[in-house]
């Protein structure tokens, strides 16, 4: 089936699904996508009333991660006498990964979330696009077939689906959220098994430390330290964040490399075995940093050395809220 | 213990635990251009507070593949285990350590911003 009409499918599923709850009253209000008021964007959007369900779209931009708007730092979405409603929330793969990750956390209640499961099709890179377009304004962007087509101020352009999309959505394996009981409606997946090889991983793995320095500081470098990744993240919900953290310096507030160095390996080193791998944080980033090099080393830590995948398994624990007598510990210093 | 000599260009920094240590004591040493940074802690079962060790053993796994993929060299960073009776132990590590860091020679990588 060509990407168009898959997205008129997933759409017609989340409109069917998101009518039939709050007309059976199972939920209070539905956590979904809207369009977007400028190009290459969405918005999120929070519904209550049958009417409005039409404003739930799903295109191949929807990249933000909705399991943020759940966590403590949000304000909760409650009723006027207080008491927290029932959301039913449009969840692609990440976010189903993101919402069972957090109540492993005990950060979120899944008795009060009903999963709207919809199998995603991939996210388009909107940095990837801006290369090809350059300078030049878009006024639109539409999916047709498997193309995507760009118009905008004389432009008119038709760009293969497949080479824009992210580099996270080619190599994930969770396309609808993980199943759980009477909490998933719509398409979930039923006991995923993840088979990653990692084969991406191994060109930058061969590389001399030099050579990874090289390549991360260019990577980097331009970050502005505007913190947008940390505010789009589902796992970021600190009440006082490392960054933030005054008392004592760690380390500076400028834009050396060395301040961002730290900030993205110690940001990095606070999502090992819990970055859901959904890439808003690649997506939001207004210098179009791609962190897909550093989300993806994550997941192969957690998988190769403690053989975990975050937010598969509502029962297991995530690897840093856990020890073990027999753990490896190659790395470690033995006398010759 | 037994006058066991070992290389005087360390500085010990007393720790309750190996479990005390968090990652930015180790990166801001990195930051501040030491050499190198060696955590030493008690065998995994000899803990005084029960899994101090166990649970900082997972934390230096991650750190040590973060700052490999970052690009720091692995033998800035050691961790190793010596109770506070293996003197010997101690010394032949730190002899090994030493070896390690002056191969690899000064740290340079945060110059610019001393």
């Amino acid at each position: 089936m060509v990407i168009e009409d898959q997205n008129k499918d997933i759409e017609q599923l989340i409109r069917d699904l998101a009518r039939k709850l709050l007309k059976e009253k199972e939920v209070d209000v539905i956590l979904g996508y809207t369009k977007g008021t400028i190009p290459l964007t969405s918005l999120p959007i929070v519904i209550d009333k049958v009417e409005d369900v039409d404003k739930l779209i799903w295109n191949n931009l929807c990249y933000i991660n909705l399991a943020k708007y759940l966590v403590p730092r949000i304000p909760t979405l409650m009723n006027e006498e207080g008491q927290k409603l029932k959301v039913g929330i449009v969840s692609k793969g990440c976010i189903g990964r993101a919402l069972i990750h957090l109540s492993v956390e005990h950060q979120i209640d899944l008795e009060n979330i009903k999963i709207i499961g919809i199998p995603c099709n991939g996210i388009i890179n909107r940095k990837k696009i801006e290369d090809e377009i350059g300078e030049r304004e878009i006024f639109e962007i539409s999916v047709s077939g498997d193309n995507i087509i760009i118009k905008g101020e004389d432009l008119e352009q038709t760009l293969p689906f497949n080479e824009y999309l992210n580099d996270l959505c080619k190599t994930c394996q969770v396309k609808s959220p993980p199943s759980i009981e009477n909490i998933c409606v719509g398409e979930c997946l039923e006991n995923p098994v993840i088979e990653d090889d990692f084969s991406d991983m191994t060109e930058f793995d061969s590389k001399t430390p030099e050579e990874k320095w090289e390549y991360i500081k260019n990577l980097l470098d331009t970050c502005t330290r505007c913190y947008a990744c940390r505010e789009v993240c589902p796992m970021c919900y600190c009440n006082l964040c490392f960054v933030d953290q005054n008392q004592p310096v760690w380390f500076g507030k400028t834009t050396a490399y060395s301040d961002i160095f730290t900030f993205h390996l110690i940001r990095a080193m606070h999502m090992a075995g819990r970055c859901v791998g959904c890439g808003a944080c690649s997506s939001v980033c207004p210098m179009g940093i791609d962190l897909n090099l550093i989300n993806r080393s994550l997941e192969k830590i957690a998988k190769e050395r403690f053989n975990f995948t975050s937010g598969i398994d509502p029962e297991a624990l995530p690897p840093m809220m856990a020890f073990d007598m027999e753990d490896d510990q190659e790395f470690m210093m033995e006398e010759d | 213990m037994s006058r066991i000599q070992y290389p005087s260009n360390i500085r010990i920094v007393r720790v309750p635990c190996s479990g005390r240590v968090n990652p930015f004591f180790i990166i801001k040493s990195l930051l501040r251009g030491w050499d190198g940074v060696v955590v030493s802690g008690c065998h995994p079962g000899d803990c005084h507070y029960v899994s101090g060790n166990l649970v900082a053993r997972r934390r230096f796994a991650i750190l040590q593949d973060l700052l490999n993929l970052f690009g720091i060299e692995p033998d800035r960073v050691t961790f190793m285990w010596s109770s506070a009776s293996e003197g010997d132990r101690f010394a032949n590590l730190i002899k090994k350590v030493t070896k390690n860091i002056k191969r690899l020679g000064p740290n340079k990588k945060f110059e610019s911003t001393w």
